[in-house]
């Protein structure tokens, strides 16, 4: 079901004219940003620790299982929250034009057991200068999983429709080892040391996450100790699975594009901004679906423009729309139901070998 | 070190009860508001156990969220220490300031703003005799407002006079005061200079200084006002006086010209680098062995960013002047217009 997408070839003057384009819309904004963006990600903040607190008292309560779900559903949604429309857009220093230290995108912290440090150098730096290069952004398939035929295929993907669970729930987990890069010290290329000075700030960050969510709350509750470990934990597993499945369908879709590493380096803003608008794909939606996603639903705004306040880019993306329609660029964006059904067939397909005839495997290339 | 909880999370709970409230931020509340001259406020703030108190003629930066962005301004502390935790602050308002037109009409009562330590030397101790010499501009009344309220409670143990130069009459603060505490006190006199009004007074100069005061030679001079009324105050005062003291406040300075180099100054590691103006500062930087954190070199992953506390940037990509408030910088793509100083 490989579907190739059918972008009109620009000429170099088109090229940087789009770029012109792009960046004009990416000015209006940040002329705009002001007293509305500040009160919008302060009143989101105070959302994320109401909801935390309601959650967590609740849960206090969590014999009678009424107070369970809701708890737990709560402290979930208060973790999705602040994962999504808070530390992602914060860390993108979204909010750094406010000046508020505790918005500060550099020494933003975030309620995850990764570090933040981490992820500003796998997710802002490499994942979003990289984007959908092979070999260059970790997140095509994060070294565990094939989606592009373009990734050599072995028999472990066999499993990959498994591991893909697996890996779904626990996502925060994978994110706060991503950098540690184990594969490479597995293959003898990063010495023991070199992982242990990594691996220091991981497992503290690691470590207070754990102790807060597993062992002092679940002791605070005393005889309900079980209780509360259990909804924290549903409630991590939540976020987990509800970042996986929004961030896969922001570029695993059927429609985006990888890119070889050649690529890199002779590239203008222009080209790069086409790079970010094949590799990425919106999830169509109303306002809420935008909210609860962080406003990645809107994953191609949100890479034209990491910088801009996501609750900004519904607001533009007819615009971008209408600019790819002009240059003839497919916006990739549909339903829901739609994205994720093609994340999933590609987690399937590509578990198999590309040529599914008998012994093709075995032919010569180019046989 | 990642606490458990977020000092930011506890400050948010903290924040419900009172505003000012915090573990790790220096946050005053604004507990009163009197207007003291034509477009003169003055604002009293009860702050939080951090902030540290301010000496008699100390100033205070203030940094409050005006239009969603955090602005840092300079006021002078007009109460004495002996009043309590509480402080005053006078604040004239500008007619294009931003944070003067804030703190004087949208702070509300029960609002907190961020305050930093308190600075500032214009000072004299009250029990030392050396006759003064008092020189205000303007607002510049503030500094020497606490020291002569000081000095009272010491009964003016030293001779002063101050000379207090204002636009017109209306513009003028706690001149009941002040001529209160001249009747009260021999050893205390004032006399104002109003140079906008029919028939105007003279402005500061050395002749005016001398006709005052036939003394001027054994007093100790200090000097509060604009830039330009210093420098007048530092020329006619200085030749003739035991001693000159001033501080001065100045409006930010517009871009200045294309071309040229300017001097950044690496807040914490203590040096001044000059760079070409043109060029990004993450270059610049780098060319002078600076090592900095940095990342894609484009402007999209924040990683070079830091804090600038003072002077303006150009963004290379939009050529969009910054405004010269403490801001967050994006070393990649931004070029020094102004002499610069960065928080790292």
């Amino acid at each position: 079901m490989e579907s190739i997408r059918n972008d009109r070839l620009l000429s170099q003057q088109e090229v940087t004219a789009l770029a012109e384009e792009l960046d004009a819309i990416r000015e209006s904004v940040l002329s705009d940003l002001g007293e509305v963006d500040a009160r919008y990600i302060r009143r989101t903040v105070a959302g994320v620790r109401w909801l935390g607190a309601l959650g967590r008292g609740l849960l206090f309560a969590g014999f009678f299982p009424p107070a369970f779900v809701v708890g737990t559903i709560l402290l979930g949604l208060s973790k999705i929250l602040e994962n999504m429309e808070v530390a992602h857009n914060v860390m993108h220093g979204q909010y750094d034009w406010m000046g508020d230290p505790a918005l500060r995108g550099q020494s933003y912290e975030w309620d995850i057991a990764g570090t933040s440090d981490n992820w500003r150098k796998t997710h802002n730096l490499q994942h979003h200068t990289y984007t959908n290069v092979r070999g260059m952004d970790d997140d095509l398939g994060y070294g565990l999983l094939r989606l592009f035929p373009e990734q050599r295929w072995r028999p472990y993907y066999l499993l990959q429709p498994l591991v893909a669970v697996i890996f779904a729930v626990l996502f925060e987990w994978g994110i706060a080892i991503q950098d540690l890069e184990l594969g490479r010290y597995f293959a003898g290329r990063k010495s023991g040391a070199e992982l242990a000075k990594e691996a220091k700030p991981v497992m503290r960050k690691i470590g207070m996450q754990v102790l807060r969510d597993y062992v002092v709350f679940p002791l605070l509750a005393g005889p309900y100790f079980l209780t509360v470990l259990a909804g924290n934990a549903i409630a991590n597993v939540m976020r987990n699975v509800w970042t996986y499945v929004v961030i896969f369908c922001g570029h695993f879709t059927a429609q985006a594009a990888t890119f070889p590493k050649s690529v890199v380096g002779s590239e203008s803003r222009g080209d790069w901004y086409l790079r970010q608008l094949q590799g990425s794909s919106n999830i169509s939606g109303g306002p809420w679906l935008h909210f609860w996603t962080g406003n990645l639903s809107h994953q191609i705004e949100h890479h034209l423009y990491p910088d801009l306040p996501a609750r900004r880019y519904s607001e533009i993306a007819p615009r971008v729309r209408e600019v790819c329609e002009r240059y003839g660029q497919v916006y990739n964006t549909g339903s829901f139901a739609r994205q994720f059904g093609q994340v999933v067939w590609r987690i399937l397909r590509y578990a198999l070998p590309n040529d599914l005839r008998f012994g093709a495997r075995r032919r010569p290339a180019g046989a | 070190m990642i606490p458990i909880i977020s000092a930011d999370a506890v400050d948010f709970w903290l924040q419900r009860l009172n505003p000012a409230l915090s573990v790790s931020r220096s946050l005053a509340r604004l507990v009163g508001r009197t207007v003291v001259a034509h477009d003169t406020i003055q604002l009293t703030f009860a702050p939080n156990r951090a902030f540290r108190g301010a000496r008699p003629g100390q100033h205070i930066n203030l940094t409050a969220e005006v239009d969603g962005r955090q602005v840092t301004r300079c006021y002078s502390v007009t109460s004495l220490p002996q009043r309590g935790r509480r402080f005053d602050l006078v604040v004239k308002r500008l007619t294009h300031g931003r944070m003067s037109t804030f703190l004087t009409q949208r702070l509300r009562i029960g609002d907190a703003v961020e305050v930093g330590p308190a600075f500032g030397e214009l000072h004299a101790a009250p029990a030392d005799p050396t006759p003064r010499l008092l020189l205000a501009g303007g607002v510049g009344i503030t500094p020497l407002l606490a020291q002569i309220r000081e000095s009272a409670l010491a009964g003016f143990a030293a001779p002063t006079t101050l000379l207090y130069w204002a636009k017109r009459r209306a513009d003028l603060c706690f001149t009941a005061e002040l001529e209160a505490l001249q009747r009260q006190f021999p050893n205390f006199s004032v006399r104002f200079f109003l140079t906008q009004v029919e028939q105007p007074q003279p402005r500061i100069s050395e002749s005016v200084l001398l006709a005052q005061l036939p003394d001027l030679a054994s007093r100790s001079v200090f000097a509060c006002g604009p830039g330009g009324f210093v420098r007048e105050a530092g020329m006619a005062a200085q030749a003739h006086a035991l001693r000159f003291q001033s501080e001065s406040f100045e409006p930010l300075r517009a871009a200045a010209a294309e071309g040229g180099e300017v001097s950044v100054r690496l807040a914490r590691r203590g040096i001044n680098i000059s760079v070409q103006r043109g060029r990004t500062l993450l270059e610049a930087l780098e060319g002078q062995g600076v090592a900095l954190r940095s990342g894609c070199r484009m402007g999209i992953c924040n990683t070079c960013a830091c804090p600038s506390l003072s002077g303006q940037t150009r963004d290379l990509r939009s050529q969009a002047i910054s405004s010269g408030e403490p801001a967050s910088v994006r070393l990649c793509v931004s070029a020094a217009v102004t002499d610069l100083t960065l928080d790292i």
